[in-house]
């Protein structure tokens, strides 16, 4: 499993934390795309704490952090 | 020599060595809106010695939803110049400048240089990334506070960590969060998280938000800190 975890914004109309099979997605990429969360607001992309792009491959026991920007005042 | 009464109840939580060292402490409020105004009666009211406060921006009916020193009778009159009103009559023990100006790539060095704290209340993305560039040339610690909707977030950025560039890579723009409204809650929250570590910082205390972020979720009550290992 995948463990995808949501913030802020992101959790609107969401669950906060998904698990996703595997073997379904092979890169972040796809995970955003089935989330229905449009690439160019994703700021933030991390693969186990590591900073990370759409194109990168995902595999079982990962976790995936998505953050938006937060960034008024 | 004791500690004046006013700062009584700081004191517990904050030693009386700390406490006088407060005093002889300096630190920029950039931004004078909805973290802003909270951010710097809390830092004057705690007994930090010089509070300079820098924002351009004037007073609009929006700004009365959450803007602490926004009033009816105040519209169209400078945030800073307002905030640096009320301070006096909070703690006239405090030193406090407003510069009625916004913070660009020119002015940013001059009017930050000097301080010991630099606390990030700012309202768009292009204006951190100079603040948090700036903070790093002049190597003082930033205290980033940001909102959206029913979220917010406050990280501490040492100078080189490079975590605003990774809050904000290059690309993104304000339009992405300025649809998700800004009750008053959640800069009250996030303002008092940002003015509790830049005490501790001046205290000469460690941060646990240093180069990570607190993630806030006021809808569901969710309050997390997220380790950036790609922060140096």
């Amino acid at each position: 499993m995948i463990e995808v975890r949501l913030f802020a914004t992101f959790r609107i109309r969401r669950e906060k934390i998904l698990f996703l099979e595997a073997e379904k997605y092979a890169t972040a990429g796809e995970i955003i795309d089935v989330l229905e969360i449009p690439r160019e607001e994703v700021a933030i992309l991390l693969i186990n704490g590591r900073h990370s792009k759409a194109d990168t491959a995902v595999h079982d026991g990962d976790v995936l952090a998505l953050f938006p920007p937060v960034g008024g005042g | 020599m004791g500690i004046s009464e006013r700062y009584h109840r700081n004191l517990g939580v904050f030693a009386e060595e700390e406490l006088a060292l407060m005093r002889e402490k300096s630190a920029c409020v950039v931004g004078c809106g909805g973290l802003g105004g909270y951010v710097s009666v809390d830092l004057a009211r705690f007994g930090v010695g010089k509070l300079t406060l820098i924002d351009g921006d004037n007073f609009c009916a929006s700004n009365l939803n959450r803007q602490l020193f926004s009033t009816e009778l105040n519209l169209g009159q400078n945030k800073a110049v307002i905030a640096m009103e009320e301070l006096k009559n909070i703690n006239s023990e405090v030193t406090v400048t407003a510069h009625q100006v916004m913070l660009d790539k020119e002015n940013a060095p001059e009017l930050l240089k000097g301080h010991d704290i630099i606390i990030d209340c700012l309202d768009n993305i292009a204006t951190r990334r100079i603040l948090a560039k700036t903070c790093a040339v002049l190597e003082i610690p930033l205290v980033h506070g940001a909102v959206s909707g029913l979220y917010g977030q406050v990280a501490c950025i040492y100078p080189g960590d490079g975590l605003m560039d990774i809050l904000y890579p290059s690309g993104y723009k304000d339009s992405l969060y300025k649809t998700a409204g800004n009750p008053i809650f959640v800069p009250q929250l996030i303002a008092s998280i940002q003015s509790c570590e830049a005490v501790k910082l001046l205290a000469g205390r460690q941060s646990d938000l240093r180069s990570r972020v607190l993630y806030a979720d006021m809808m569901e009550h969710d309050y997390e800190i997220v380790e950036f290992l790609s922060a140096k």
